[in-house]
């Protein structure tokens, strides 16, 4: 128990003194290595062209992206416009009424027996032949005349 | 280990009035490197690896200024940095360890045997041997209480660990050490 008195006694009054040392001038050297270390590390982190542009490039990049991811699955304006205007046109109240007003049994059979294409087929060859114009008696003078009108 | 330097107070003014960063970082340096210093060494032994942890702390307090606003005590940030980087560097170490073939080799205690930088007395050589078998963090209290006889407010502050922790941890710390040195004298 003495023993071990004495060691904490010597232990207390050795307590003062480091036991380490440092190399000579370690401390007066200190302040300018570390100044280096700091320009260094400064040297290292100072932006280049790419790194200031970085930002930069990575917003227009992303501005890229949403544009093609519009264009690719954005919506098809032209579809839609006529989309829109068939609609329009179909229910349009006038037009509608104008279509009840002039329907009738007639038009609803010719519809069904195509007896409109054969009325139309028949009107445009009547309309044909009104126009025929015959040209066996007509001089070079007369013809530039009717092209010229 | 030499108190140079204006007091914190100062420092903070400096930094404040003039926004000279260069000006207050030089004050800061010429006032805590030896301190610092002495507070990595013990945790550490080497003095390579107590200069390159505090060529990092010193970086760290660098990059830190212009952020700092004086809340704290300079005195309380910059151990507290000290701190974190010194842990930082034992939690490395012993991940390097755990992989090492010859873990004798690198041991504290080996690089205190074949340290040309101690020049202590068998007493001392054996007290901090034995210090050296302590956990990290009671290590670090220990040191803190015992060698540089800070108040237990001020570990508090720079540890983050409660007083009544910090009580107990240094208690359990010198029972260990007692009891190594009567084993030794058995």
């Amino acid at each position: 128990m003495n023993k071990d008195k004495d060691i904490f006694d010597a232990l207390n009054e050795l307590k003062g003194n480091n036991p380490f040392d440092v190399p000579e001038g370690y401390f007066d050297s200190f302040p300018q290595r570390m100044k280096e270390r700091i320009e260094r590390e400064d040297e290292n982190q100072r932006p280049g062209l790419i790194r200031i542009m970085k930002p930069w490039l990575g917003l227009a990049a992303g501005f890229l992206f949403i544009i093609a991811l519009y264009i690719t699955f954005g919506p098809d304006f032209s579809n839609t416009k006529t989309a829109e205007v068939n609609t329009e046109m179909f229910f349009d109240d006038g037009t509608l009424d104008q279509f009840f007003t002039e329907f009738n049994e007639y038009d609803l059979i010719c519809y069904l027996t195509d007896c409109n294409k054969t009325d139309k087929q028949d009107k445009t060859n009547n309309i044909n032949s009104e126009i025929e114009i015959d040209v066996t008696g007509l001089t070079q003078d007369d013809v530039e005349d009717l092209i010229l009108f | 280990m030499t108190d140079t330097g204006l007091s914190d107070k100062k420092i903070i003014q400096t930094l404040k009035d003039s926004r000279d960063k260069e000006r207050a970082f030089s004050l800061i340096l010429k006032k805590y490197q030896e301190r610092l210093y002495w507070y990595i060494r013990k945790m550490v032994i080497s003095h390579d690896d107590t200069d390159d942890i505090l060529q990092n702390s010193f970086l760290k307090i660098w990059k830190g200024l212009d952020k700092f606003r004086g809340d704290s005590s300079i005195y309380t940030w910059v151990y507290r940095i000290a701190t974190n980087e010194t842990f930082t560097f034992l939690k490395t170490r012993d991940k390097q360890r755990a992989f090492s073939i010859n873990k004798e080799e690198s041991s504290f205690e080996n690089t205190l045997k074949s340290d040309h930088h101690f020049n202590g007395t068998e007493l001392q050589r054996k007290l901090q041997s034995f210090i050296l078998k302590l956990p990290d963090k009671q290590r670090l209290i220990f040191n803190m209480k015992y060698f540089d006889e800070m108040k237990y407010e001020e570990i508090s502050r720079i540890t983050g660990t409660s007083v009544g922790s910090l009580k107990a941890s240094y208690h359990h710390a010198v029972n260990k050490i007692k009891d190594m040195f009567n084993n030794e004298l058995i």
